[in-house]
């Protein structure tokens, strides 16, 4: 076990260097020139040139990859100059919100989404398959953003019940309860999407193994049913439905960008259109890699917890 | 070929229903120009958040006083060619990623998907905003990320396909036939992946057209006064609250493009996918489901299991597949009866019938009982037989490799037999039983073997823990299905071994099924011969096979060569089995049979003879009758 | 003794396995070690084993859809390793143990039997043609068949259309790998007899794989053994079993089935690792007698007294 996991983190290592590649010659090729939107379009070309010099632009193109590449290894992503703050620490910031808004989102969509569908498979064609069905396309048709505005007029506007945007209330609030008060609608908007393909997944890969040849030879044995499609059938399938949970976590990670505007939660997502919009690019550029490597890093404990389960891996 | 796809398709009512909605979006879009709508892009501020049916505006206007309904119509356009333009792109080269990769293999292959892995890493959104935030905003733009972000999902998919095309046989076999690299590619393995790229084209397209929407309602696609539907939403988020129908118009839209895509693209998948289109994606319930007419006769008391006028048949198009008929026959413990047939005359589904774990739906028990020390299962209720299961009636499967649960150790799949039918069993007892069954069934170390996993082991040892599983509780009948049929000849030797010891020692009743009449001699004490789904012999095995009464017993045994009996090469049966959809009315075997006569096919042919010996055969019932 | 027209000399083949851990060395699977066996000219030979004993890698790597690590294959006097891929499968053809699996799903039975004919052959269109109706006539299916697509045929059926294309190149040699083990018993004697048809019309030699001893006893004229990679015993069909030389060919001929005969069975006994073989003989811990010699040394083929061939180092001794 503790050699597949350090086999496991090996084999990522070529993974996280693509993607810095990946985001510094992206990055790069952006037109325009970075001293310019920093210093103003009435900079003197001297100006230019040194500020071009002191951020290593004269170099060349993998000499400059090499050197930012060692200043990430030192937690320096730079410094935004939209925000005149280090970058490393505005992510560190930001993250927190959005890990927040989609863990408990991916939590959401991954126990509902396998719920729904073991129900669905189990009553295959029943009424609960038919009402779950219906909800998981209705669910997987509708952009995140407009579910999103949808709820804040009805839930928010309407019915008053919780608040419209924020992460916490302006006055008196910053506590658990205030967070979850907060939280549970925006969590909710970018779960739906995600539930649906969990569900969707989970429905199959149920029907999928109920039709196998050991859940017949369970039966032969006596096994009672409920225990047939937990023990023997739900214990399978999840093998087959964990990859799924882990491209889920991309989109959620990904609908959070939506969410996060829609309901302006202080996250990552947000920061990152804004300094799209605003050509902050080293921000851009350490927000991405920053995701990104989390996302490399949740991948591998969805395989590791993959071996775990399933014996016949790693071996 | 196309109609026969399309009636498949909309034979799924939703499908059509999607086809429907979105045929009526296509076409308002198609014709849009001519409807004589306002300017989309003329600001009229006097008219500012119109409501609907107000001032002449259907939908009303928007912030800027712009008519809704133009706007809308003209965005859908919008929408829907950009998301399908960036869908086609993704599916083209992504598609061409991975046959090459799945194709050729090697370091093109590991180039090609190492790239796509990195790709694959990024949140999806990430990738496009960074590619947005190259190119900058702009609906091309927005295009071109939403295209290369969805590239690897095809490279992917097509590529695990790829390859289990090309290591088939059949592509083996067209390079035997002299094609090379690029002709096998092109006009053997491309033929086979289109149904696979279809299926993912029309289940992500939606994808695509909500992704676009996405990026320009964040701002990052069309730009003012260009716009689609996503910047249409996000322009109208900002009087969310006063007027909300700006919003809610072009969202709605967006669903109702999105929802008849996906219902489309289901009803693609379900027609193209082999797996769904032979409705085995259903999910079998715990007990065939028993139809029987009038009230079953009451069931013979005499013996341990007694099977009477036992018919199973597979109810999935007009005509039922008849697989079991009017099937007969009785056992006591310490007896062997062997059923033998080829594939398809229904002794397996004989077997799995005794206890009801025929797959249903589609099967369905319509007539017979199965008498079990008096009592007729099909009448008592599912927990009594659930019981009797593993309990009183054991079975054992032919390929242990997949009827043993993968995920769980051989110790726990030994206790959970044990301990179903008696939940008082402690772990240290369950244990020491688990041992000593495994050492019943002669495996030299059972405390390692109860803590590996099957697909650790050898066939041969997963037979045996498939044996000991079926001993667990003592069972007073034990069904082996083609027990041995997937082993090499030594390890079934030492399979049938263990088995004919066993039932000696225990005095189990044991139902042996196989297709090999050799394999059968050995071990039964009699013999049951099965044809399209009916006993057309049955007697002392000795008897059957030295004096075979039926013409297919004859020809069967004509035809199964064993070594040293010389005599040069088998006595083919010509022919084939007939259809069980179409089941001659007479004998089964007489267009086959060589001593068949016009009274053969006449009429149903009864199974006549005394208790040791019984033929269905007119020719047969003539001469000993 | 005729020129063989297949000549094996030497042949072995291993598969990479996939590494365990980073550090750990590939392992090599050794499917086929070492084989030499000759083949002549219209005799069927016959090549039994249990499953992951080499016989079908053996058979792939002599129509070239394996290469061989080592050794060499001489087709009709020719070193395979200069013949070009056509060249050779003019030669040598191959028919596939699953007959449904060897023929495209999305062809017809024409378009199939086209593809020899055309790339192989160079026949023009109305030339295959007319091959296309002799052949079926020769494996005895309708000429409506050509129009229909695999999966409209039972097995046997489907069988016949691989014989038919394996046959449209004209070759001299064909191997047979499993060709009626995924048949029924009735089946498997119709396919049976019909290549023992065909090797008389079109004056073929057949090397035919199987696991049956049954079917290669009656089948054949000279059988190889395989055992774990390696040829154990090469002779004469009609009396290898009834007189076996080497143990495992007598463990093989007293547990195959016999009607009228109890259950002779080992107690123990299964293949070794194959990623970790067992210095000396392979079967030695399977055989009852084995002495010191076979735990270091393994024995090579040689002929022994009535013209066989046995890798045994006590097979002359009684």
């Amino acid at each position: 076990m503790g050699r597949y996991i350090l086999f496991r983190a090996a084999a990522s290592v070529p993974v996280l260097i693509g993607i810095t590649i990946i985001v510094f010659v992206i990055l790069s090729l952006i037109p325009g020139d970075p001293a310019t939107a920093i210093l103003g379009s009435y900079a003197t070309p001297e100006n230019v040139a040194r500020l071009n010099a002191q951020l290593g632009l004269d170099r060349p193109l993998v000499q400059r990859y090499f050197i930012w590449l060692g200043n990430l290894l030192q937690g320096d992503l730079g410094r935004s100059f939209s925000l005149n703050r280090p970058v490393i620490d505005e992510i560190l910031e930001r993250f927190n919100a959005t890990l927040i808004l989609s863990g408990l989102a991916f939590v959401m969509c991954s126990v509902l989404g396998i719920l729904a569908g073991v129900i669905s498979a189990t009553r295959q064609y029943g009424l609960a398959d038919k009402l779950i069905t219906f909800s998981v396309l209705v669910g997987i048709s509708v952009p995140s953003f407009f579910l999103g505005m949808m709820m804040i007029l009805y839930f928010a506007v309407n019915l008053r019940w919780v608040p419209a945007s924020g992460m916490y209330a302006l006055y008196g609030g910053g506590d658990l309860p205030d967070l979850l008060h907060h939280l549970v609608m925006p969590a909710t908007a970018l779960a739906v999407v995600a539930t649906g393909v969990v569900a969707r997944m989970s429905r199959s890969a149920m029907l999928e193994v109920l039709r196998l040849d050991f859940i017949r030879t369970a039966r032969a044995k006596g096994v009672r049913e409920r225990r047939v499609i937990t023990r023997h059938a739900l214990r399978y399938a999840i093998v087959s439905i964990l990859p799924v949970l882990g491209l889920q976590a991309g989109f959620v990670l990904s609908g959070a960008v939506y969410i996060e505007i829609v309901f302006q939660w202080p996250g990552i997502g947000r920061m990152l259109v804004d300094a799209i919009l605003t050509r902050d690019i080293m921000l851009v550029q350490g927000g991405v890699l920053f995701v990104a490597a989390c996302y490399v890093l949740f991948n591998i404990i969805v395989d590791l917890a993959q071996l775990w389960l399933d014996p016949r891996l790693g071996r | 070929m196309m109609v026969r796809f399309a009636k498949r398709i909309l034979r799924n009512r939703l499908a059509g229903f999607g086809a429907g909605l979105l045929l009526m979006v296509t076409g308002l879009c198609l014709v849009t120009p001519f409807l004589g709508l306002p300017d989309p892009n003329v600001i009229s501020t006097a008219d500012r958040f119109s409501l609907p049916f107000e001032d002449g505006f259907v939908l009303g206007a928007d912030h800027l006083g712009r008519d809704i309904l133009s706007r809308l119509l003209w965005g859908t356009r919008l929408s829907l060619a950009v998301g399908l333009t960036a869908a086609l792109i993704a599916a083209l080269i992504g598609s061409l990623i991975g046959i090459l990769a799945g194709f050729f293999g090697g370091k093109l292959d590991d180039l090609l998907m190492r790239s796509v892995d990195v790709l694959m890493a990024f949140p999806y959104i990430l990738l496009a905003l960074a590619i947005v935030a190259v190119l900058g905003p702009g609906l091309m733009n927005a295009l071109i990320a939403v295209a290369i972000v969805n590239i690897p999902f095809f490279a992917r998919n097509v590529r695990g396909v790829t390859l289990v095309i090309a290591r088939s046989d059949y592509i083996a076999a067209a390079r035997l036939s002299g094609r090379g690299s690029i002709s096998l590619l092109l006009f053997e393995v491309v033929p086979n992946l289109w149904s696979v790229i279809i299926v993912a084209f029309s289940t992500t397209v939606g994808w695509m057209i909500l992704e676009t929407a996405g990026l320009s309602f964040l701002g990052l696609g069309s730009q003012p006064p260009q716009s689609d539907l996503g910047s249409m939403l996000g322009e109208g988020r900002a009087a969310l609250i006063t007027n909300p129908h700006t919003s809610v118009i072009p969202g709605l839209m967006i669903f109702v493009i999105v929802m008849g895509i996906n219902l489309l693209g289901d009803g693609v998948r379900d027609a193209l996918d082999p797996r769904l289109a032979k409705g085995t994606l259903q999910r079998s319930s715990p007990v065939t489901q028993v139809l029987r007419t009038g009230q079953p006769a009451p069931v013979d008391t005499q013996s341990t299991l007694d099977v009477a006028g036992l018919s199973t048949e597979f109810r999935v198009d007009k005509n039922p597949l008849r697989a079991v008929r009017d099937v007969s026959f009785s056992l006591n413990g310490g007896e062997c009866l062997a059923i033998v047939g080829e594939s398809g005359s229904g002794k397996s589904v004989t077997a799995l019938s005794i206890t009801g774990l025929v797959a249903s739906p589609p099967a369905v028990i319509t007539s017979g009982t199965v008498g079990f020390r008096g009592r007729d299962l099909f009448s008592e209720p599912f927990d009594v037989l659930r019981d009797l299961r593993g309990r009183r009636i054991a079975y054992i499967f032919q390929d242990p490799l997949s009827t043993l649960h993968p995920l769980l150790t051989v110790g726990a799949q030994l206790a959970e037999a044990m301990v179903t039918h008696d939940p008082r069993l402690t772990k240290p007892v369950l244990r020491r039983r688990a041992i000593s069954l495994l050492e019943d069934v002669r495996i030299a170390n059972p405390e390692h073997i109860m803590m590996s996993y099957p697909h650790a082991l050898s066939g041969g040892m997963r037979q045996r823990i498939g044996i000991a599983m079926a001993l667990a509780n003592d069972p007073d009948i034990i069904i082996a299905d083609e027990p041995t049929t997937a082993l090499d000849v030594t390890v079934q030797a030492q399979v049938l071994r263990i088995l004919d010891d066993l039932r000696r020692q225990k005095g189990v009743g044991l139902i042996f099924i196989s297709h090999d009449l050799n394999v059968v001699s050995q071990i039964s004490d009699r013999i049951a011969v099965m044809y399209a789904g009916q006993i057309v012999e049955c007697g002392p095995s000795r008897d059957v096979l030295e004096q075979p009464a039926h013409p297919y017993t004859r020809a069967l045994l004509a035809s199964s060569p064993q070594i040293g009996a010389g005599g040069g090469l088998p006595k083919p049966i010509d022919g084939g089995l007939p259809r069980p959809d179409d089941l001659p009315a007479g004998c089964a075997f007489a267009a086959r049979c060589e001593m068949a006569t016009d009274i053969c096919s006449a009429s149903a042919v009864e199974l006549r003879g005394s208790a040791s010996r019984e033929v269905r055969c007119v020719k047969w019932e003539a001469a000993n009758g | 003794m005729v020129e063989p027209v297949v000549k094996v000399e030497a042949l072995t083949k291993s598969f990479a396995q996939a590494r365990r851990s980073l550090l750990a060395p590939r392992k090599r699977l050794h499917a086929v070690k070492d084989v030499s066996v000759d083949i002549s000219r219209g005799e069927a030979f016959g090549i039994i084993g249990e499953s992951g004993c080499g016989k079908s890698t053996l058979a792939r790597m002599l129509v070239g859809l394996h290469a061989p690590d080592s050794g060499g294959i001489l087709l009709g006097g020719r070193d395979a390793k200069t013949m070009s891929a056509q060249e050779r499968n003019r030669i040598i053809q191959y028919v596939f143990q699953d007959p449904a699996g060897s023929l495209n799903p999305r062809k017809t039975v024409r378009q199939i039997l086209m593809t020899p004919l055309k790339t192989l052959r160079g026949l023009d269109a109305r030339a295959a043609e007319a091959e296309l109706a002799g052949i079926l006539d020769a494996v005895k299916l309708p000429t409506e068949a050509l129009s229909r697509f695999p999966h409209e045929f039972s097995g046997g059926q489907a069988q016949r259309i691989s014989i038919a294309r394996a046959l449209l190149a004209r070759p001299e040699i064909i191997v047979l790998d499993e060709p009626v083990s995924a048949l029924d018993v009735s089946i498997q004697a119709q396919i049976l007899a019909l290549l023992a048809d065909l090797r008389a019309e079109f004056g073929l030699t057949y090397i035919f794989i199987s696991h049956d001893l049954a079917v290669v006893e009656a089948f054949c004229d000279r059988v190889a053994v395989m055992y774990f990679g390696e040829v154990v015993e090469v002779a004469a069909a009609n009396s290898i079993f009834a007189r076996a030389r080497h143990p495992y060919t007598n463990l093989l001929a007293s547990t195959v089935p016999r009607r009228g005969d109890g259950i002779f069975a080992e107690t123990q006994g299964e293949l070794p690792d194959p990623l970790n073989p067992p210095q000396g003989c392979a079967f030695r811990a399977r055989c009852p007698n084995s002495g010191d010699i076979c735990m270091n040394l393994n024995p090579v083929l040689h002929k022994g007294k009535a013209g066989a061939h046995v890798a045994c180092h006590f097979a002359d001794e009684d």
